[in-house]
């Protein structure tokens, strides 16, 4: 091409001057045209992709123009095929080209083409220097509604070089994942016009088809079909593009300048192009061209690139042919020689492939037997680990159920003890939880209005010196957990256990730093009440199991239990407390004219003593030995009636039970003071028979008083009747065995109802037409308190009323 | 006061103390004081003819202070009784003095009234016993009559004359006249008024 080069430009120069020219014109055809018109001969090489004739006509138009514009140059419009243009661009037989995008970056790229202008197609007022492909199919066809669908169908294509018929298309198969050549059914090349695709189309005789931006609306402007009858693959949208679109859009056919031809030719080439009015170039009444300034043809190079295209075909094909014809010879030996092979192969391959067949049958089925073994291994692995952690399990329940058992001997021996006090019962039981899991110490924690304090503790440990009940507020139970935590836990349902172990140098609050907490909820009533936390500074963090978790939650129910019955019982004893100091104010109501004589006696004789002084200093007859003994008396009765007030104030006060030493005797001596001048009023006579040997008891006095003038007062009451005969009251005291104090109350009245007496001892039973009815019953729980009985004997002539205190118990001389 | 004439104060209480305070008040009054523990010790211990009065203390052991008193008006004492009580209720109060009480104290008292009315219960004893020694006298004159005489008594009680008295009794006048002299000098009366207000008081037994 170098070589050549040289002449080229001496023809172009040399061709102003009619002697070359004559030269010229011998050496080419187009010389005598060139010398005719005495003018530079531009040829324009045209890719004729609809046959040369359509070519003409269709360029021939701006041949003129530009013949008409531009004296001194002779344009001529060469229609070339691919394979022409390209021997033309070779052989600088043209200097310009004027192609389809793809051919051009081909020539481009082999033979220095270069475009100076780009083709812009108006169409219904609209002008387009793109263009691209539509893909279609036949709406009415339901299997193809996208590229993929087109798999294993017929398109219809231009043909292989086709840049708007085809290769646009391809690239977006390609992308799609269809290879045309292999995924594509039946490929179809219909050539020029592309309309025929269109009716191929319509008609059914394909599938699909492909043809290049515009053609369809052309024919569907000019009435040959109808857009809603087909249906686009992956329709595009492109702003300002209104066109039917399936691919990326390609700048439109460039003008290129090849690489001998001058850069001054080609600008003025291009400023005529470019300046030419509307509709120089008509294509068609509608359809017509302009150029402007060269676009980008990258993306074509892209598409190339990606269709190793054009450029980038391997370039082998060139020599082929001439390689074939030099080596036809041995070409036609290797070829026989490589048939045989072929055909040898072909049985080897044949022979081998049944083979391999076979081997794949039986590689499957080892695999098949591999993967057999493999699941049977599994499954054994699985049940073996199965059966050991079953025995594990086994093993460990068993071991826990052995430990468990006496612990659970235990519970049953706490639990059925009786009577043993509640507090001792519980505490027990937290010993129990705390010694069947090994830790140092067990704590019972309450939740109340003030906060979080600990009810009892069991067992060394952490702070087992501490004296306060009232937890820091920021460790609530060990490790940390704070108020709220506990409030949280305590509430929430589903924490009945807590088990944690801590780090020694954590961030355990503890000074002691625990180590192992177990803590198990403890509800009462139903209600939560607190946990039960189990705490040691060493780490005995031992894996509870089912059997521990039982036991633990066993104990926690246990415990809420007895501490149900505890509040119960304080609940009761509170109750009976209330009840009867309500008791004792309405007996001392009863007796209040009684103890008002009682309280008059020594009044009185103070009183008296007094005026009787008076009167003798009065009249100045007073012996001073006379008034000390009189003095001396009336001190004694003021003694005396502050002995009454304090005895009955003792009486009626509520006070807690306070146990003291008591001689029974002198006990039963006082409650009948009480009473006597209200018997003696009534006529009725006591008789107190008292044993001497009456051991010292440790009572509550003031109850036993109660009960004793409780006794004295139904005794009064049953004997202080009109037709009553001799009204007697007799008390006894006794020993009847060696430990058990009896006293008897026997009054001579008439008796109890048939039937009734084991009923006087219950609540609001009561014969009296006033009265409460809950003296003896209450007399009943005072002396049970105090680890007696009380008993009722009657007939119709008498009724005994007695109790029994023991001695054991309680602290005797 | 009238301790000459040998009045005497009884107490009868079964409380030491106020039966020794009783006599410490009232002995400083000058009046001898008699103490007794029960009823019955007073019974046993009482002589009839002693002025003076009883204080009793309602509520004894035994025969209690109430019972007592019915006990000796039964037995003709004429000693006025007043009962001390701790506490009076109205049915006691009432049936004390159905029963001729003398009074009817109630505890804590008034050391003056309970001696007022002491002193004027020996007032009343002693006037008592001088009513009853004329009525006493009467009777004993009345004895000594004849039944014609206390037939003519009878009638002159009435208001007859003796005319009228002899028809009615059959006799004469003059035999009248001799008994009415008789009876005159028996009932030791100095004028008929006199004889009658005699009769009349020995009536009354």
């Amino acid at each position: 091409m170098t070589i050549m080069m040289p002449r080229r430009t001496i023809r172009f120069f040399i061709g102003l001057s009619t002697a070359l020219m004559l030269l010229s014109g011998v050496l080419f055809f187009q010389a005598p045209a060139l010398a005719q018109q005495e003018s530079v001969a531009v040829r324009i090489g045209v890719l004729a992709f609809r046959g040369y004739q359509q070519a003409m006509s269709r360029w021939q138009p701006m041949a003129d123009y530009l013949n008409k514009n531009l004296s001194g140059i002779h344009f001529q419009i060469v229609p070339l095929n691919l394979e022409q243009m390209r021997k033309a661009t070779a052989a600088e037989d043209i200097d310009f080209v004027l192609t389809n995008p793809g051919n051009y970056v081909l020539l481009e790229s082999r033979y220095g083409a270069s475009r100076i202008a780009t083709l812009k197609r108006h169409w219904l007022g609209h002008a387009y220097s793109h263009y691209g492909a539509v893909v279609f199919t036949r709406r009415d066809n339901p299997d193809i509604k996208s590229l993929n669908d087109l798999k294993g169908r017929s398109l219809m294509i231009v043909n292989n070089h086709a840049f708007g018929g085809f290769q646009m298309a391809w690239r977006e198969l390609k992308d799609a994942g269809i290879d045309p050549f292999k995924d594509i059914a039946e490929l179809k090349f219909n050539g020029f016009p592309q309309d025929n695709i269109v009716n191929a189309v319509m008609n059914g005789k394909v599938d699909a088809g492909t043809v290049r931006t515009g053609i369809l609306e052309n024919m569907a402007l000019n009435g040959k079909m109808e857009l809603d009858k087909i249906r686009v693959l992956q329709n595009r949208n492109v702003e300002g593009f209104q066109f039917l679109l399936s691919t990326r859009l390609y700048p439109e056919w460039p003008l290129a300048k090849l690489k001998h031809t001058p850069d001054v030719l080609a600008s003025k080439l291009l400023v005529a192009l470019l300046s030419a009015p509307k509709g120089a170039f008509s294509l068609s009444g509608t359809d017509w061209v302009s150029w402007t300034i060269p676009l980008d043809y990258t993306r074509v190079n892209e598409l190339m690139r990606e269709l190793r295209i054009g450029p980038y075909f391997p370039a082998t094909q060139l020599s082929l042919s001439k390689t074939i014809k030099e080596y036809a010879h041995w070409l036609v030996l290797i070829l026989t020689v490589l048939f045989g092979l072929a055909l040898l192969s072909i049985y080897v391959l044949r022979v081998n492939r049944r083979l391999v067949d076979t081997q794949h049958i039986l590689q499957d089925e080892i695999a098949e037997r591999v993967v057999a073994q493999e699941k049977l291994n599994e499954n054994k692995r699985f049940l073996e680990q199965r059966v050991v952690e079953r025995t594990a399990s086994l093993a460990e329940l068993n071991s826990a159920l052995q430990h468990s058992e006496l612990t659970l001997r235990e519970l049953n021996r706490i639990a059925s003890v009786f009577p043993v006090p509640l507090e001792e019962k519980i505490s027990a039981l937290i010993e129990l939880g705390r010694k069947h899991f090994g830790f140092a110490s067990a704590s019972l924690y309450r939740r109340n209005d003030e906060g979080v304090s600990v009810v009892m503790k069991v067992g060394a440990g952490f702070d087992a010196t501490a004296t306060s009940n009232n937890v820091d507020e920021a460790t609530i139970l060990p490790g940390g957990i704070g108020i709220d935590e506990f409030d949280e836990m305590l509430q929430d349902d589903d924490v009945l256990l807590m088990e944690k172990s801590f780090p020694v140098d954590g961030n355990v609050e503890d000074e002691a730093g625990l180590l192992s907490c177990v803590a198990v909820k403890i509800l009462v009533e139903g209600r939560p009440f607190g946990f039960l936390c189990l705490a040691d500074d060493q780490d005995v963090s031992r894996n509870l199991g089912e059997v521990d978790r039982d036991i633990l939650q066993l104990i926690a129910d246990w415990l809420g239990m007895e501490i149900a019955r505890k509040q119960v019982g304080d609940r009761e004893q509170q109750h009976l407390s209330d009840l009867a100091h309500v008791t004792r104010l309405s007996t001392m109501g009863e007796m209040a004219s009684g103890l008002a004589h009682e309280l008059n006696q020594p009044l009185t004789a103070i009183a008296n003593y007094i005026r009787g002084c008076q009167r003798r200093i009065d009249r100045g007859n007073l012996e001073v030995t006379e008034l000390t003994a009189i003095m001396q008396q009336s001190i004694h009765e003021a003694e005396r009636a502050a002995e009454i007030i304090r005895r009955l104030r003792a009486f009626v006060n509520k006070e807690d039970p306070h146990h003291e030493r008591v001689k029974i005797n002198e006990l039963i001596t006082r409650v009948s003071g009480f009473l006597r001048s209200e018997m003696e009023g009534k006529s009725i006579t006591l008789k107190l028979s008292l044993a001497e040997n009456i051991p010292i008891l440790i009572v509550d006095a003031i109850q036993i008083e109660q009960v004793l003038l409780n006794l004295l007062r139904n005794a009064i009451d049953a004997v202080n009747t009109p037709w009553q005969g001799e009204k007697e009251i007799e008390v006894f005291s006794s020993m009847v065995q060696a430990d058990m104090v009896h006293i008897e109350v026997r009054d001579t009245g008439s008796g109890l109802p048939d039937g009734e007496q084991q009923q006087i001892f219950d609540p609001f039973y009561t014969t009296k037409d006033e009265g409460l009815g809950m003296g003896l019953s209450i007399s009943r729980t005072i002396i049970e308190a105090h680890g007696g009985t009380m008993y009722t004997d009657s007939s119709g002539q008498y009724t005994i009323v007695g109790l029994t205190l023991p001695q054991s118990g309680v602290a005797c001389e | 006061m009238n301790e000459e004439n040998g009045a005497i104060v009884f107490i009868v209480d079964d409380d030491a103390s106020v039966r020794d305070s009783l006599r410490w008040l009232i002995e400083s009054v000058q009046l001898p004081v008699q103490c007794f523990a029960t009823a019955q010790e007073f019974l046993d211990g009482y002589k009839n003819q002693q002025t003076g009065c009883v204080v009793l203390d309602v509520r004894m052991p035994g025969i209690s202070g109430l019972d007592l008193q019915e006990e000796l008006r039964q037995q003709n004492f004429v000693l006025p009784v007043i009962i001390i009580s701790g506490h009076a209720d109205v049915p006691m109060a009432v049936r004390a003095f159905k029963s001729g009480v003398f009074d009817f104290i109630e505890k804590p008292f008034n050391d003056q009234h309970l001696i007022d009315r002491i002193q004027q219960a020996i007032e009343k004893s002693r006037s008592q016993k001088v009513s009853t020694q004329r009525r006493q006298d009467a009777c004993d004159r009345l004895q000594r009559l004849s039944s014609r005489e206390i037939q003519v008594l009878d009638c002159i009680v009435a208001g007859c004359s003796n005319k009228t008295m002899a028809r009615e009794l059959d006799i004469s006048v003059k035999t009248i006249e001799t008994h009415r002299a008789n009876l005159m000098s028996k009932m030791e009366a100095g004028s008929v008024s006199g004889l009658v207000r005699i009769a009349l008081l020995a009536d009354k037994k």
